[in-house]
């Protein structure tokens, strides 16, 4: 695909890795097993796409939904976030990468050397029997010595050639520590000014005389005067800070080899390795709907407080109730809420309704990324129909990004832009839909397609059967997973772990025998 | 000649809140060797006039009247001891949720030979051997060891393999398969779709299939009947259903129009039925579909329609059956 490079990438997950630990049967079992319900996924999910996930239960689709949203801690794994400047988030692992920057240089060079080392071994074997043993190891060591590359390179980029890493370390601190107070200073500014808002609401309701109503705003004012210009002097200091940088990168001008490492400067945020407070902050963009409209929402609580829980956990209307119940009025209009329905109770609604309520509560944030997990697969199908228009509609409005879970392909047609197929625990195939439904290239997409059941009477095409069931996870087949169910299965299939890669533009395939099925059409 | 006939069946649940009328006046029909398709949407009394068959009702339901001629016979004249003659023997069923329905205390062995010992007064041993044959039509691998395990053992597709081979163990004239696919993967439900057929056409038992997923029925079904709010809307051959004809109801041609098909292009919006099942205890006058139909006039609001035959197989339930008037709005 050609525009790919102008579509802007949202979410850049590689190698994402999620295990559940499993509980030993016995004292005397050594060996610790786990459920590897992700087994190393990697996309890149773009700004204003649908992205459609489809797989059989228990392939790992779920998981993935909330792995990303980091509602389960990943195992492993970079899940990149470019909603938001770096910036605004100031994680706090930056802070730990340039600290301890020349002790991370070391390991670096340690993981290199080890990398190399194998190679050199790899390389002077002769069977493809012992060959293949040894690719395991090598890809993991590279994988290693990538991974804390990256850790590097992401942060300082071109200074990652530097010599005197120290001060490298010294003026990068300097910046982040300003921004860091930068941002603090913002965050109190617009608290106090929310604040003052409110005051100023609530006494011109209660209709006191204008002099009070400056008298009492007199001492708040004062203070977000102060706060004010304290947010000028931390911005000043910050713009300093990065002036000092860019003097550093004069020494370097010319230099391609600075250049190139420039180029890994990454302005993504990494959700797996940020702290519990900085990604409660980032939740605001990212939501989720869940599947059962009856057991997500709490039976307690009204529609309003329902949909106005997440404002007040992030402070959107600081103390500022009327525009907060007006906001929260307008959100469920445009779910198709009727607003005397805002202090009724969750029993009280209908499935469709209530699933109407759960796209609320998401929607009301603002967010950026929503995962639908199965949004729409208990609710019946004249009811659906009308929930996946809503969620068209507002995703037009609002310029949403979707991950749409679902095992119902027919939805997953309709709705998405691409189509990633899984299958216990690894992405199997990835194309636009059109690809997807015109040239399917895994046997599993191939028969996954071909027994969706469908309303045409005339339709002769023949069902491609997969007999047996989905393997357990804990144990998967070695090589393919899909191989036990495979007819195109060879003896490759069976050892080999197919790479996932780009057969076409835009269209990804983990197959031994991709082209086979193309041609067998 | 038809197998299975129900009659202007009427099936109410008395709650504390008043009477529920979950099935109010259905009428079809199960020919010999056929596939009858019930669909439906939640609520609509599906899997209730299934029930009442069989009388497997909740203490609180009852068949309020009608009549249930199977094999020429009014069953609900049978007593209690006949009818447990009756059930697993000419009729079974097959459950929705394979999980629940089978007994996790007790081997698939031995919930597999119950009919054989029950019905066919055969003795343990014999019935063993009956088991594993079963087991085999159904396509389970290794019988003979799965015979042993407990449900827990096998997954959810062994499990509702295991289910229809309990419900076919005595050869039933009638099946009755109340979303049997609907917990399953679409994968395994393609298997257990072409074993069912399999399985009809081998021992000519007629099916009584009950869902709400439209390509299933198509995949199934000779005839098709849709429910809406207890009463069967239409009723016609599967084909006549799902190709576009002359004649429908309003109901049935929103449904077709609001699944999203393989063949519907994206970026076309789905045309929704608006609004929600009403209330079963608040059920409007008139036509139970008007409050939602796009045609309805002042006389659907007052009035309700009767099934109506338009042509030869083909019944609906709607003032205004012609595609072409409706949308002229006569």
């Amino acid at each position: 695909m050609e525009n790919k490079k102008d579509k802007k990438v949202l979410l850049r997950i590689s190698n994402l890795k999620q295990y559940f630990e499993v509980k030993k049967t016995s004292m005397f079992q050594k060996e610790q097993l786990y459920v590897k319900a992700n087994d190393g996924i990697s996309l890149d999910i773009y700004e204003g796409e649908t992205f459609g996930l489809v797989g059989e239960s228990g392939c790992g689709k779920s998981t993935f939904g909330r792995s990303l949203l980091q509602l389960y801690k990943q195992t492993d794994g970079r899940t990149m976030y470019y909603g938001r400047p770096l910036d605004e988030i100031a994680p706090r692992y930056m802070e730990e990468t340039l600290k301890n920057l020349p002790a991370k240089m070391k390991a670096l060079e340690a993981h290199q050397a080890k990398v190399e080392l194998l190679q050199k071994e790899y390389d002077n074997l002769k069977t493809d029997e012992e060959k293949y043993t040894m690719h395991g190891k090598l890809k993991e060591a590279k994988k290693i010595a990538n991974d804390a590359f990256l850790d590097i390179a992401q942060v300082i980029g071109g200074f990652y050639i530097s010599k005197d890493l120290g001060k490298v370390s010294a003026t990068f601190l300097k910046e982040y520590h300003a921004n860091v107070a930068l941002c603090i200073a913002k965050e109190e500014l617009r608290k106090l000014e929310s604040e003052f808002e409110a005051i100023k609401a609530e006494k011109e309701e209660k209709k006191v005389s204008k002099s009070e109503i400056d008298a009492a705003l007199a001492k708040n004012k004062a203070k977000v005067d102060a706060a004010k210009k304290d947010v000028e002097t931390k911005q000043e200091i910050f713009n300093a800070a990065k002036q000092e940088i860019d003097a550093m990168k004069k020494d370097y001008a010319g230099n391609a080899e600075f250049d190139k490492y420039e180029t890994y400067l990454d302005e993504g945020v990494d959700l797996a390795r940020l702290t519990e407070e900085e990604i409660r902050r980032l939740r605001k963009d990212l939501q989720l709907i869940f599947q059962d409209p009856y057991s997500s929402l709490n039976p307690r609580m009204s529609v309003g407080q329902i949909i106005g829980e997440g404002l007040n956990a992030h402070k959107v209307f600081h103390k500022n109730k009327d525009k907060m119940q007006d906001y929260i009025m307008q959100v469920m209009e445009d779910c198709g809420l009727a607003p005397y329905m805002v202090h009724r109770y969750p029993h009280q609604f209908s499935g469709g309704q209530r699933q109407r309520i759960g796209i609320a509560r998401s929607l009301a944030l603002k967010p950026k990324f929503v995962v639908c997990d199965e949004a729409v697969s208990a609710l019946d199908v004249s009811i659906q129909s009308q929930i996946i228009n809503l969620l068209l509609d507002l995703k037009e409005k609002e310029n949403l990004t979707y991950l749409f879970i679902s095992h119902d392909l027919s939805v997953i047609k309709y709705i998405s832009d691409r189509i990633g197929v899984m299958y216990l625990g690894n992405m199997v195939e990835l194309a636009t839909t059109t690809d997807l439904f015109a040239a399917p290239m895994h046997p599993y997409t191939e028969a996954l397609l071909s027994a969706i059941p469908t309303t045409d009477v005339d339709d002769k095409k023949e069902t491609i059967l997969i007999e047996g069931d989905i393997p357990s996870p804990i144990k998967p087949p070695t090589g393919c997973k899909f191989h036990t169910r495979c007819q195109y299965c060879t003896d490759i299939c069976k050892k080999v772990v197919p790479e996932f890669e780009e057969v076409t533009p835009g269209h990804f395939v983990a197959c031994h025998h991709k082209r086979n099925v193309v041609e067998s059409k | 000649m038809a197998l299975l006939e129900i009659k202007d069946l009427h099936t109410f649940f008395d709650t504390k809140k008043g009477t529920v009328k979950a099935v109010n006046g259905v009428s079809y029909s199960v020919d010999a060797g056929k596939t009858l398709g019930v669909v439906g949407e939640s609520g609509s009394g599906k899997s209730v006039s299934a029930m009442s068959i069989l009388r497997l009702l909740d203490n609180n339901g009852r068949v309020d009247s009608g009549e249930i001629i199977f094999d020429g016979k009014n069953i609900q004249d049978c007593t209690k001891k006949e009818m447990y003659k009756i059930r697993g023997n000419d009729i079974s069923v097959i459950f929705q949720e394979p999980m629940t329905s089978l007994n996790p205390v007790f081997t698939i062995e031995r919930q597999l030979s119950e009919p054989f010992i029950i019905h066919q007064g055969m003795k343990k041993k014999e019935a063993r051997k009956k088991v594993v044959e079963m087991l085999a039509a159904v396509k389970i691998p290794n019988p003979e060891s799965v015979a042993k395990q407990y449900p827990h053992q096998l997954s959810g597709g062994m499990r509702q393999r295991v289910m229809i081979a309990i419900a076919l163990a005595c050869q039933p004239k009638l099946l009755i398969a109340d979303e049997p696919t609907t917990a399953l993967d679409v994968t395994i439900q393609a298997q257990i779709l072409k074993l069912m057929n399999e399985l009809k056409k081998e021992k000519g038992t007629s099916i009584l299939f009950i869902t709400h997923d439209l390509g299933v029925i198509n995949e199934m079904a000779d005839d098709v009947a849709v429910m809406y709010c207890g009463q069967v809307v239409e009723m016609a051959p599967a084909r006549k259903i799902f190709t576009k004809q002359k004649y429908s109801h309003p109901y049935t041609e929103g449904l077709m129009e609001s699944i999203p098909r393989l063949d519907t292009p994206t970026g076309v919006r789905l045309e929704a039925i608006p609004g929600a099942v009403p209330h079963p205890l608040d059920l409007p006058k008139g036509c139970k579909f008007a409050p939602r139909c796009k045609y309805a006039t002042d006389k659907c609001r007052e009035e309700e329609p009767a099934l109506v035959k338009i042509e030869e197989n083909h019944q609906i339930r709607c003032f205004y059956p012609d595609k072409e008037m409706r949308k002229d709005g006569k």
